[in-house]
């Protein structure tokens, strides 16, 4: 028997309506197919979204400013991780793509009236960002509004359930759930792209936002694509500690307050001097934030569990803000935490924070994954980053590979000529299983699940990771799957915007994608990059440099390592570590 | 001693409740509570079936914004009170509890076009002055919270199709762009942008605190100015003209030069009660003794943006 | 206590009763006031709409002009007090502009040094005098009068131009309160009265004009008391066409502020001048 639902046919499906998602949907609407985005959330939405904008570009507008030095930059900043092929897309197109936003109307930061500003960041040669002025929202407007004028449409608080594949093993579009009416869709598509990268949610503290619960990674696991170098995570070392509301959202970074900035402890101890006594604060992101998050959690942190950066000995009149030249921030930081700590006057708690993927779906150069039908791009996608990702290169990667990922979809959807019928009997099986979480009358709520496996992930496979504590780690997440997720309720059997339901969801592809990053951290017995493993705290070359492979065998994660693409440099030539 | 909060919250689900009603919850109070976090622990504590939005905790999603305590706000950004009420914004469709369907009013909004250009870009960069970017990303920074909109008093009495103050905002964020080629003051007229009330209560509870009666109203009122053209521009140009005039204003005058000398008649009856009343200022009445002072500052030569 | 006397436009033109009144009320209370003679408008919304610049000229003219009385500014128009404020506001912040706004004013003998402070007559009366003086004056309590403070918004909002917050710290109840009536509580507070979509859109400002009367007759409120001219003309000239197209037959009169203090100090109905409202003043005897 046939479900209640609706089919909503189109030729590209893009799951994701963040600054990749929509810039694939303006570059499939170009080519004249039809394009439907699914947000999530209601837009403007994700990581794009709340990111401070920053792109980096190489113009050669000043000396050493050449797409040679972006490449080596980010390929030594990987740690030798990323596929480099990639990385050689990134930098050729990235000036173009800057071009093609300014042409949609993003207003980018000027020097002269035909120079764009561009500005230095940890692990950068020259300065290479450009700017928005410090908020990305605006370019998320402007996508929004060309792509929309392409014939994009969005859908808004549509949650992606799963992907549905044809005889073929093609994927041939996703099932979702329309929150605000709890009704179930088909969304039929020629070809899908995954733009539903950012997992923050699945740490206690996060920089992310309410949806960023991985659902694209899991999404392509149970459909059979491969995931690569999925142990890696990027932290920032300063977020909010307070309002809880607020905890994680980022602060800043150590580097960008002044010159003259201190981190201490609840002792007073300036602790940089035990973790890195040359570059001290000024240590790249990686290092300041696993300091900070041994500091807390060896009992050295203040009573609200956070650090505290000191910017008396700054110069306070470097500009009207103070040190903190984000006006957005300023004012955050001055409403929540008064205006002597806005103007740095007073002294700032702050906690380390979840911030960013570096693994995701395996791509090739047209933002294919393993699975045909299926593209990846933004957060979704890897292997850029390697183990540790440059300040500016997730935003332009939105763009590069946004743009590629929408083109080769549209492409590929163009060549799909025969028509689909509705698999009746996979939708009636997803309906079915969406609905599952009304069944249950006692238990556990959803929310508590979320909230356990934030925590065992934060304390087990956060910033400083041991084989012991991810063995814990996988054990307990093994227990939630068998014997808590059977047991969910929901307070209510409202089907309408009823976000419980919506949790309950997310909770088994938290599930799934905690488990992989698990398991690929427990596999590398190194440290390298954003991944530090206490057990194994040196980098090893000689057995470290490779992606770890992620497939989904039949319901079991299977694990493989794989060559890296090191095209253009090998670490032996490549002089000392950046 | 655990304060506590006292939390009286709008509930209604469309599908199963006949008419609305408020349910009351206590919250232990803490330092630093955001309104987000009373209801973050009321859905986990309390009663996990109460809805409510948010999404990106920095105010720049605009999508957490309902009334508390009557005014509206985004429960990222106000301080949480010892007795508040919490109530979905107003004018919306109710999807359930303190969620409202924004899509009607968004689509209007982001209904204004974008930049949008006679040909291509010859090259690029384009050239743009640092400073009109700087002018332009002040409008931009509305992230379309409606905070505004519920309590515009000409939203509330033209309804949202005649005047959105987010719509003009937008129309903002490309008015003085010379690259733009849509006519924005004929867009802006058709807002109604001179139905604005100058009441500034927008700026007041605007998240990005975007001085929206200078960097909106005033600066799209003064493109329409230099343009000459529809109902507004003719008022302020009668308005100018007056007090050119007599270096003092009154309705008599400005109506006398903007809606001819017909329409000053047809007002007639009133301006009879107003001379009965010692209120009547007559358009022909004479101009201040300083007048040329005036006229001196506030001559073209003077002008200056 | 002296301040040089800035009135505006509506004042001297449309609701000339509220010009007299104040008149009376300070010389009862003490308060001296010098008119700023020929001080003409201070450009109200619509001149920075023609150009910002012209704008600073009027206002820093009207600053100037009291600044060589050696006096700070008291006005009885919320618009007007608004306008000198952020005009003087900016001016102080900067001093680029204060310079070719002086060369402007220059033409006409005139300069300005930024010294000048501006007050409307309900922070004289709060801050100034203090209402435990004007308690002492009143010489008519007015108890058992229930009153709908209006503020209007230009002395509302915004707070960083004006420096002080009158709605939040309640100052017009406060007031009323010192003068033996009461305050009613109702929804329209602070809210706007219309009165600058009046020449645009006279429609939509009838529909304002009538949400707050409705709001303030809700509240049962015996009368309206607004600290501007410009509320006065909206509320009082137009509120017998704005009820009439939303089908209310009651009106609600409404009192200029120092009417309402005049009254409590025994100033003669005939002196308060109510016969020049469109609205019947009729809470005498309540």
């Amino acid at each position: 028997m046939r479900r209640d639902y609706t089919t909503i046919a189109t030729d590209v499906l893009i799951i994701g309506a963040g600054a990749a998602g929509l810039r694939a949907a303006v570059e499939a609407g170009r080519k004249g197919v039809k394009v439907i985005i699914l947000n999530k959330a209601s837009f403007p939405s994700g990581s794009s979204n709340i990111s401070g904008g920053n792109m980096q570009a190489s113009f050669g507008w000043v000396a050493g400013d050449t797409k040679e030095n972006h490449f080596r930059d980010t390929v030594l900043s990987s740690k030798y991780l990323c596929d480099q092929s990639l990385v050689e897309i990134l930098v050729e197109e990235a000036a173009q793509r800057i071009f093609d936003l300014e042409e949609f109307g993003v207003l980018f930061s000027r020097t002269t009236p035909d120079r764009y500003a561009q500005t230095m960041g940890g692990g950068f040669t020259v300065p290479r960002s450009v700017m928005v002025g410090g908020r990305c929202d605006d370019v998320l407007r402007v996508l929004y509004k060309t792509a929309t004028g392409y014939g994009a449409r969005m859908y808004e608080q549509v949650m992606a359930t799963d992907l549905l594949r044809n005889q073929d093993g093609a994927v041939i579009g996703a099932t979702a759930i329309d929150i605000v009416t709890g009704n179930f869709m088909f969304f039929k598509a020629r070809s899908t792209i995954l733009a539903n990268g950012p997992c923050g949610r699945l740490f206690k503290i996060t920089a992310n936002t309410r949806s960023a619960t991985g659902d694209g990674f899991a999404m392509a696991y149970r459909c059979g694509a491969k995931l690569v170098n999925m142990e890696f995570m990027l932290f920032l070392p300063l977020g909010f500690i307070y309002p809880e509301f607020m905890k994680g959202v980022v602060l800043g970074e150590l580097s960008s307050f002044g010159e003259n900035t201190k981190a201490l402890n609840v002792l007073g101890e300036r602790f940089m001097q035990k973790y890195a006594p040359e570059t001290m604060e000024k240590s790249t992101r990686d290092i300041s934030s696993r300091a900070s998050y041994l500091e807390i959690m060896e009992g050295r942190g203040t009573p609200s569990g956070g650090i505290i950066i000191d910017n008396s000995m700054n110069n306070l009149k470097e500009s009207e803000n103070g040190p903190v030249r984000n006006v957005s921030y300023y004012r955050i930081i001055r409403d929540c935490l008064g205006g002597d700590t806005a103007n740095m006057k007073d002294l700032l708690e702050a906690t380390p924070t979840a911030l960013y993927c570096l693994g995701g779906i395996k791509i090739n150069k047209r933002c294919e994954t393993s699975v045909p039908g299926l593209y990846a791009a933004g957060e979704a996608e890897a292997n850029l980053h390697g183990a540790n990702r440059l300040a500016g290169n997730s935003v332009i990667e939105t763009q590069v590979f946004g743009t590629r990922a929408g083109y080769y979809a549209a492409d590929y959807a163009a060549g799909v000529t025969t028509p689909t019928p509705d698999p009746v009997e996979l939708i009636n099986h997803e309906y079915e299983q969406s609905r599952s979480a009304f069944d249950g009358r006692s238990g556990f709520k959803p929310i508590q699940l979320k909230k356990e496996i934030q925590d065992i992930m934060w304390n087990k496979v956060g910033i400083v990771r041991n084989g012991e504590g991810l063995i814990a780690a996988i054990r307990e997440l093994e227990g939630i799957r068998q014997d808590k997720m059977p047991a969910l309720y929901l307070s209510s059997a409202s089907k309408r915007y009823n976000y419980e339901w919506v949790e309950a969801m997310e909770v088994d592809n938290m599930i799934t994608v905690t488990e992989i990053m698990s398991r690929c951290a427990l596999m590398r017995q190194e440290s390298r990059g954003a991944h530090y493993r206490s057990d194994f705290s040196e980098t090893d070359n000689a057995n470290g440099l490779y992606e770890s492979m992620t497939l989904n065998q039949n319901g079991t994660v299977q694990l493989s390592k794989e060559p890296l693409n090191t095209s253009k440099m090998i670490p032996e030539d490549a002089g000392p570590d950046g | 001693m655990v304060k506590e909060i006292t939390v009286s919250i709008f509930r209604y689900d469309p599908e199963s409740d006949k008419h609305p009603s408020y349910q009351t919850y206590s919250v232990p109070s803490k330092e630093r509570m955001l309104v987000g976090d009373v209801l973050e622990y009321i859905h986990e504590n309390l009663d996990g079936s109460l809805a409510y939005r948010w999404e990106c905790r920095m105010r720049l999603c605009g999508g957490c914004t309902i009334l508390i305590n009557g005014k509206p706000g985004l429960i990222c950004r106000e301080q949480a009170e010892p007795s508040m009420t919490l109530e979905p914004l107003p004018f919306l469709p109710i999807v359930r509890d303190l969620v409202v369907d924004r899509k009607s009013l968004l689509d209007k909004i982001y209904s204004v076009p974008p930049l949008t250009r006679q040909k291509s870009p010859v090259r690029l960069p384009e050239p743009i002055a640092h400073e009109v970017i700087l002018g332009l990303r002040v409008p931009r920074q509305c992230v379309q919270c409606l905070a505004c909109v519920a309590v515009c008093p000409a939203t509330e009495v033209l309804t949202a199709d005649l005047f959105l103050p987010p719509k003009l905002i937008q129309i903002a964020g490309f008015a003085i762009d010379d690259r733009d080629t849509v006519d924005r003051v004929q867009e802006s007229e058709e807002s109604n942008l001179f139905d604005c009330a100058c009441c500034h209560a927008c700026e007041e509870v605007c998240p990005h605190e975007i001085n929206i009666s200078e960097k909106v109203i005033t600066a799209l009122r003064n493109k329409t100015y230099e343009h000459g053209i529809g109902r507004g521009g003719r008022y302020i140009k009668a308005f100018y003209d007056t007090l050119q005039a007599k270096g003092k204003v009154n309705a008599s005058g400005i109506l006398l030069r903007s809606q001819g000398y017909l329409r000053a008649i047809m007002k007639a009856p009133q301006g009879i009660r107003l001379i009965a009343r010692g209120k009547f200022v007559s358009p022909f009445g004479k101009p201040i003794p300083d007048i040329e002072d005036i006229r001196t500052i506030i001559g073209p030569t003077e002008q200056e943006k | 206590m002296k301040y040089a006397y800035y009135p505006g436009c509506a004042a001297k033109g449309s609701t000339p009763e509220a010009d007299f009144t104040t008149r009376l009320v300070a010389q009862t209370l003490g308060i001296e006031l010098l008119e700023l003679q020929n001080s003409g408008c201070c450009g109200a919304k619509e001149i920075r709409v023609v150009s910002r610049r012209l704008d600073l000229n009027l206002n820093a003219r009207i600053l100037s002009l009291a600044q060589g009385l050696g006096l700070d500014i008291l006005t009885i128009c919320n618009t007007c007090l608004l306008n000198l404020n952020q005009a003087n506001n900016q001016l102080k912040a900067e001093p680029e502009t204060l310079q070719k706004v002086n060369k402007s004013l220059s033409k006409i003998g005139l300069s300005y040094d930024g010294s000048t402070n501006v007050k409307h007559l309900l922070h004289v009366l709060l801050t100034d005098l203090g209402l435990d003086r004007l308690k002492q004056s009143v010489k008519t309590p007015l108890t058992g009068l229930k009153v709908a403070p209006f503020y209007g918004c230009h002395i509302v909002r915004p707070v960083k131009d004006l420096g002080f917050d009158v709605a939040k710290t309640e100052s017009l109840e406060a007031l009323v309160r010192t003068l033996h009536a009461h305050p009613v509580e109702y929804p329209g507070r602070t809210k706007c009265c219309g009165f600058y979509v009046l020449m645009p859109n006279e429609a939509a400002a009838s529909g304002m004009i009538a949400h707050r009367l409705e709001e303030a007759l809700k509240a049962d409120a015996d009368c309206i008391v607004t600290p501007c001219p410009l509320c006065h003309v909206a509320l009082d000239m137009f509120q017998e066409q704005a009820l009439g197209k939303v089908g209310i037959r009651r009106t609600i009169p409404v009192l200029h502020l120092p009417q309402l203090v005049g009254l409590a100090l025994g100033i003669s109905e005939k002196n308060l001048q109510f016969s020049r409202h469109l609205v019947r003043v009729n809470i005498l005897g309540k």
